[in-house]
């Protein structure tokens, strides 16, 4: 029977910092008219924001007929799409940061401050391992 | 200021035996309270310190935990954890960020209690940005029945992702 596989714990941050994001796929349509600001944004700002990450990959492809869309792929296999029709270049910039600084983790409500794996430091409360209450 | 807390033990006889010989140990008594009144009393100055006896008595504890300020609010950590916090404007991923309002550091047994600080000379603790995600849709709703008036609040909060990459407490 083969080994099972053995998936590390991984502790993003705490040694070294990997940013999550992969790749970006830029798709636009020369014709249409949603994709106006979108082909603004690949002549002007683009170029800048490749070169100031170059750990993501820009890919940029005409997609003709449909909407422009920027797909981000992430380190654990899953992706995000931001559909930006009709959106200016300050917006799209906006929506490239957002996909930039995410994961690939599903949008989640945060329930507590601190998201913790390590046991409580000091032990959980017991009533037998505890001064008895005085008045 | 440090303080002492009452070690835990399995069974009622190894209990006896441990609060017999971790009262030498300990500098406050947490059982007794008179005397824990009289050693206050005598050891608290106008500036109350941690001298180099009862920061060694910390440093030779395992695992450590810190309640950090950040913004105005606590936040208890330990190593590894994760801290979400609302985004912070002026920080860009991968940036380490020093914690230097540190409320509360200790470990299983001893704490030092910052007045209102602890004193950075005693901790290096350091946090990474990892990540500045957006939250789920979050909906309020606000109803008076009988009064025509309802209201649908709907927020995506914004926030930042702290790794806790380092938590040491120095001799």
């Amino acid at each position: 029977m083969p080994a099972p596989m053995v998936h590390p714990v991984l502790k993003n941050g705490v040694g070294a910092f990997i940013p999550q994001c992969r790749r970006l796929v830029f798709h636009y349509c020369e014709r249409s008219g949603s994709s106006r600001g979108m082909i603004e944004y690949l002549k002007k700002d683009l170029i800048q924001f490749a070169k100031e990450h170059p750990h993501v990959e820009v890919i940029v492809t005409p997609r003709p007929s449909k909407h422009p869309v920027i797909r981000g792929l992430y380190l654990n296999g899953k992706d995000k799409v931001v559909c930006v029709r009709n959106m200016e270049p300050t917006d799209i910039a906006g929506k490239v940061a957002l996909l930039k600084e995410s994961s690939g983790n599903r949008m989640k409500v945060f329930k507590k401050p601190v998201i913790s794996t390590t046991e409580s430091v000091r032990g959980i409360w017991s009533p037998f391992h505890a001064a008895p209450h005085k008045i | 200021m440090l303080r002492s807390f009452t070690s835990r033990m399995v069974g009622a006889a190894q209990r006896t035996n441990s609060a017999v010989t971790a009262s030498a140990v300990r500098l406050f008594s947490a059982t007794s309270t008179a005397t824990q009144a009289t050693t206050s009393s005598t050891e608290s100055s106008s500036t109350p310190s941690t001298t180099p006896s009862e920061l060694s008595l910390l440093r030779n504890q395992l695992r450590y935990y810190a309640v950090a300020e950040i913004k105005s609010r606590p936040y208890l950590i330990t190593k590894n954890d994760i801290i979400v916090l609302d985004r912070l404007k002026d920080v860009k991923l991968g940036d380490v960020i020093e914690l230097n309002q540190i409320k509360e550091l200790g470990s299983k047994d001893y704490a030092i209690q910052g007045a209102p600080y602890v004193s950075s000379e005693y901790y290096s603790i350091k946090a990474t940005v990892i990540e500045q995600p957006k939250g789920k849709i979050v909906e309020t709703f606000k109803k008076k029945r009988r009064k025509h008036f309802q209201r649908r609040y709907h927020i995506k909060p914004l926030h930042t992702l702290l790794r806790v990459s380092e938590l040491e407490v120095k001799a």
